[in-house]
């Protein structure tokens, strides 16, 4: 019993692992439409906020906002220098993406060097809650991936900047025809895809080690998340992500890590099966 | 290239002698980096001429090469015909695939996100299956070639190696000069137009994937003799996008492109990573953002451009005048009781047309009205939710577009729809090849096509026939006009559905149009049925004209019985036109 | 506050529709831009808005040349249209649609009476589920009570119920007295003739004809050239 409520918590603290990972992603190809191939190592640069803070001896919760804010603006420029120029050729978004994940790896050697970092988790210690213990910091996790996506949530369903997003993606020169500035949207929306990258990042740091490769981990699962849970619709990610952590934690329950792999693989492929899959915008 | 096979032989001798003389260290770089190439080349066949983006290539080319690891430490006498297994291993990988893959025809997008989400997956499989894979250190100690009862040298093994290399990639490069490699330019520049024509370009896309998946599987063999061991990281992000851009680099769409693309950036790489170490990586993430936004098309075919050449000569074929398809008497086709809607509109209300004797009709009415849904239902484009569809004699209810097309329903789509990186020939040729279209033929013919007079009186009647070696896709409108008419004469075309022949044309040209498919539709007895608003056209072209309100038929009869029926002054005085 | 198309040529892909399309429209005049089915109005609408890419000719609002603005960057210089097809976005609700045009929620009431009882208090409904005409109401409410000092209305009466017909005519006519620009694509030829000052003539993706409403023989040539 107890170790199925365990097996339970590992499933949850996955859940929101793959969700906050997932919903800068959904953000920017479920609802955009750009194939952001560099989405890990936003995450990566999170989790190097996190080392940076923890580094100057800084309380390691600074590191939520600040990774928020340097991603943010990253993203920004990303957006400005980038996308913008190729936003209508998905083939190119992908390689140029590629070419940036790349970039932004070599970047984070060069400045960090190639070795493990970690970051100490900044609470120690287990709770005992449901009859088994479970690390504090995951549940902390936990609830601060649950705030971060419900605001995320939230703010796409009911400020008019989601509403936007949504017009946009629903139809983008009847959009402009209305009046909104599509660019600058796609350029807020953007950022807002990079910060939820970097608090990812930032909050994922003290379970692992910190490293220039660490975003490429991410990436394969942030997608599978993104294509289950269905793009065009933000909440997606939630159902995808849900989806995925039950059928990864259940297949390693019962099998082991390769089948549950092949297991949320072959869901991908089924769900592509019977879905029509064009991710919006995604076609010029 | 003009003659892939003496540039092949060439250079595999320039191959071999550079890996006889070059030094051992040299010769080693040469043939891995071949064998890479090889890889390279394989994306290029399915993303450079069909138009599949694979991030997945190393999919056929890691599981070839695991399975040779495993073959050659289980059977070390029997790695040639180990050769042939690994290009069939990968040749099945990418069927499968290709096959879970294509089906829905997703869009370039989604198949790029998918091959490299598949490869990526493979590599964490790869690294936790330990007991068929070695896990994360992978399969080490492979053996080298063995055959005639010994383990070869390494630089035995490095100029077979080279050499077996140059070798496949110029079976490629013969292979694509094929008319097939005219055929999958055209299911990657325009899909609807290859299925009007009769090609099932799913499996198509499927057949190419396959076959570039054999070329991969074979390049991954090659490779791991070459190396040695065989790791998870085959499968890993770091060489699933260098592949691309290789291509990317060198040139997609032709064959020297990505080897050069290979050979160039490797030896590069090989070479300036020792000096500048980590900046190299950097150098070559840089090169990726600035191939992709500055030379998107690649360094060869920009280099061809500056000296005024093609990035692919066109080829000429021979178009052989055959007599066209024989008008049996039956009847032409017959919808009835045809419904379609979308929710609660309905765009056709049991519609009933039909056509007994071969004529020249057109259908008209108000926007909205339904016409065009009708002819998409007529061949195959869209289906009806109700009613049935007779097209000469067969039922044809549910069928997909491509078995319209080899049934002998053409079309013609309303804005021009032609194969733009084809020449005008080649344009026809593969339309007259869309009668029947087995891609396994279709890679061993020669550059023939039988095409009907009706076709090549169209092409000679508008000047076309004076620019056979033109590109399509600089020709002016009215020119792409014409040449898809004549591309959907030039298959099985037993019937021919126009959709607004006449858009963009001056009302001249319009009177010239009707004239000229007068004259067709009267020599070779071809039934034709056009949608059209401009009335100038219809009354000069038309025997019979039905005219379409709101999803119904709501007059049908001569030019001037219709003009004056109370039914069209009624629908075109409330709707307009 | 003056639009002027000058030799304005658009297209699809290689297709071209518009060749050399030149026009203007100016405060307090309602100009019928009158044609044939596939004569390019439509096309005319989406490039002066920008939806479709100019290809050749320019656009001017007040002599500043727009022809290479987004949609939005017009649309906020006072440029305001109504479209055929796809008007609305039909899968958010009527309010919602409201909000994306700039309507506080305290005005949406007043957009939604434009057309008597018909929309009112209709603002939860999912847009889609309107009927046809009821979508064009709205649509033609939302570019009427945005204030835009210039209007271009794409078939506005389409699908219209008379009474509504007329009361849009009427709208449009106190548009034009409070010194806004209309110009007004329709094929409605009573209605044309009742509200326009000036006639345009578009055929084969060329102005073809016009001159001022008030001249009998510019309606008779009109009406003729839309008969057949």
């Amino acid at each position: 019993m107890d170790a199925l409520t365990l097996e339970l918590l590992n499933g949850v603290s996955l859940f929101a692992i793959l969700a906050i990972v997932a919903l800068g992603l959904g953000i920017v190809f479920g609802l955009m439409g750009v194939i952001n191939l560099a989405h890990g190592e936003f995450v990566m640069l999170g989790a190097y906020v996190a080392y940076v803070v923890h580094a100057n001896g800084l309380n390691h919760w600074l590191s939520l906002p600040l990774a928020a804010v340097a991603l943010f603006v990253l993203g920004v420029v990303i957006e400005v220098g980038l996308i913008r120029r190729i936003h209508r050729q998905p083939e190119l978004t992908i390689l140029a993406t590629f070419g940036l994940s790349v970039c932004l790896r070599q970047i984070a050697e060069l400045v960090f060097s190639k070795d493990f970092q970690s970051v100490p988790n900044p609470v120690p210690g287990a709770t005992e809650a449901f009859g088994v213990l479970f690390p504090t910091y995951r549940y902390l996790l936990i609830a601060i991936v649950a705030v971060v996506v419900a605001v995320t949530l939230l703010a796409f369903t009911r400020s008019r900047f989601g509403l936007v997003v949504r017009a946009i993606v629903a139809d983008r020169d009847l959009a402009e025809s209305a009046g909104i500035r599509t660019g600058v949207t796609n350029l807020c929306a953007f950022g807002v895809g990079a910060a939820t990258a970097g608090i990812a990042g930032a909050l994922v740091a003290p379970l692992g080690a910190v490293e220039p490769q660490a975003g490429l981990a991410y990436l394969p699962g942030a997608f599978l998340v993104v294509i289950v849970g269905g793009y065009n619709r933000l909440w997606g990610v939630a159902v995808g992500a849900l989806v995925v952590a039950a059928v990864q934690t259940g297949v390693i329950h019962f099998y082991d890590a390769v089948w549950a792999q092949i297991a949320s693989l072959a869901l991908a492929v089924m769900v592509l099966q019977f879905r029509r899959p064009t991710p919006a915008g995604a076609i010029a | 290239m003009r003659r892939p096979l003496g540039f092949g032989g060439a250079a595999a001798v320039a191959v071999a002698a550079a890996s006889m003389t070059m030094g051992d260290f040299r010769a080693g770089q040469l043939s891995l980096f071949l064998s890479l190439a090889v890889l390279a080349v394989s994306l290029d066949l399915v993303w450079g001429y069909a138009g599949i983006l694979s991030l997945g290539q190393l999919l056929p080319f890691g599981i070839a090469a695991y399975s040779t690891a495993r073959l050659a430490a289980a059977a070390p006498s029997a790695t040639l015909p180990g050769l042939l297994l690994a290009t069939l291993i990968g040749a099945a990988v990418a069927a499968g695939v290709g096959m879970a893959a294509f089906r829905r025809r997703p869009t370039p997008v989604v198949v790029g996100l998918l091959t490299l989400v598949l490869s990526l997956t493979l590599e964490q499989i790869a690294e936790q299956w330990r007991d068929v894979t070695g896990g994360f250190n992978g399969l080490t100690d492979v053996p080298r070639i063995t055959a005639f009862g010994s383990e070869w040298s390494d630089s035995a093994q490095d100029l077979f190696i080279s050499v077996a290399a140059v070798v496949v990639i110029t079976g490629v490069g013969v292979l694509v000069r094929k008319p097939i490699g005219a055929v999958l330019i055209g299911v990657r520049d325009n899909e609807r137009r290859m299925e009007a024509l009769g090609y099932d370009t799913v499996a198509l896309r499927v057949w190419v994937f396959t076959v570039g998946g054999a070329v991969a599987g074979l390049a991954g063999a090659l490779y791991v003799h070459r190396t040695g061991f065989v790791s998870p990281q085959i499968f890993g992000f770091a060489l699933a996008t260098n592949v691309v851009l290789w291509t990317l680099v060198g040139g997609r769409g032709t064959i020297i492109g990505p080897v050069v693309g290979s050979l160039a950036i490797n030896f590069a790489s090989a070479t300036l990573a020792d000096v500048w170490l980590q900046y190299w990586t950097l150098a070559t993430g840089a090169i990726f953002v600035a191939a992709v936004t500055l030379v998107p098309e690649g360094l060869v075919p920009s280099l061809l451009r500056m000296a005024g050449r093609p990035a692919r000569r066109s080829r000429e074929p021979r178009l052989l005048a055959t007599a066209p398809a024989a008008a049996d008497g039956s009847a032409v086709f017959e919808a009835a009781a045809v419904y379609k809607s979308y929710g609660f509109f309905k765009v056709l209300d049991r519609v009933t047309l039909t056509m007994d004797e071969p004529e020249l009709r057109c259908l008209i009415g108000p926007n909205g009205a339904g016409k065009s849904t009708l002819l998409d239902i007529l061949c195959g484009q869209q289906d009806c939710q109700d009613g049935s569809i007779t097209m000469l004699d067969r039922d044809c209810t549910g069928l997909k577009a491509w078995e319209f097309a080899r049934h002998g329903v053409s079309r013609k789509f309303q804005s021009p729809q032609v194969i733009d990186s084809l020449s005008v020939a080649e344009n026809i040729a593969v339309a007259a090849w869309g009668a029947d279209p087995s891609p396994w033929r279709l890679s061993v013919t020669s550059w023939e096509a039988r095409v009907p007079q009706a076709s090549l009186r169209i092409l000679e009647r508008t000047g076309l026939d004076a620019r056979l070696d033109s590109g399509a896709g600089g020709l002016s409108h009215g020119d792409k006009q014409w040449l898809e008419i004549a591309m959907a004469m030039a298959g099985n075309c037993r019937v021919l559905l126009l959709d607004e022949p006449t858009a963009g044309m001056t009302a001249s040209e319009s009177l010239a149009a009707a004239e000229l498919l007068r004259e067709v539709h009267t020599d070779y007895r071809l039934p034709v049925l056009i949608v059209e608003h401009d009335m100038a056209f219809i009354r000069a072209v038309a025997d019979r004209v039905t005219v379409l309100a709101r999803g119904s038929l709501v007059a049908d009869g001569t030019v001037a019985e219709v003009e004056s029926a109370p039914e069209v002054v009624a629908v075109y005085g409330g709707v307009g036109d | 506050m003056r639009l002027e198309a000058a030799n304005l040529r658009s297209g699809y892909g290689t297709v071209p529709v518009l060749h050399a399309v030149s026009l203007t429209v100016s405060s307090g005049e309602i100009v019928a831009l009158v044609g044939r089915n596939g004569a390019g109005k439509t096309t005319l609408v989406k490039t002066i808005l920008g939806v479709l890419r100019a290809t050749g000719g320019a656009l001017r609002l007040d002599g500043v040349d727009i022809t290479r603005l987004p949609p939005s960057r017009r649309v906020r210089a006072g440029l305001r249209a109504t479209f055929q097809e796809r008007a609305l976005f039909g899968a958010l609700t009527v309010s919602d649609n409201l909000r994306l045009n700039g309507f506080s929620s305290e005005s949406h009431h007043r957009v939604l009476d434009v057309f008597g009882p018909a929309l009112s208090g209709r603002g939860a409904q999912r847009t889609g589920t309107l009927s046809g005409g009821e979508q064009k109401m709205l649509s033609a409410a939302i570019a009427l009570a945005t204030g835009a000092p210039l209007l271009v209305m794409d078939e506005p009466t389409e699908g219209l119920q008379p009474s509504n017909v007329a009361l849009l005519g009427d709208h449009i006519e106190s548009a034009r007295k409070a010194g806004r620009g209309v110009l007004l694509i329709e094929q409605h030829l009573e209605l044309a003739k009742r509200l326009a000052d000036r006639f345009i003539v578009l055929e084969k993706g060329e102005v073809v004809d016009g001159g001022p409403a008030s001249d009998s023989d510019v309606a008779a040539r009109v009406a003729r050239r839309l008969l057949i």
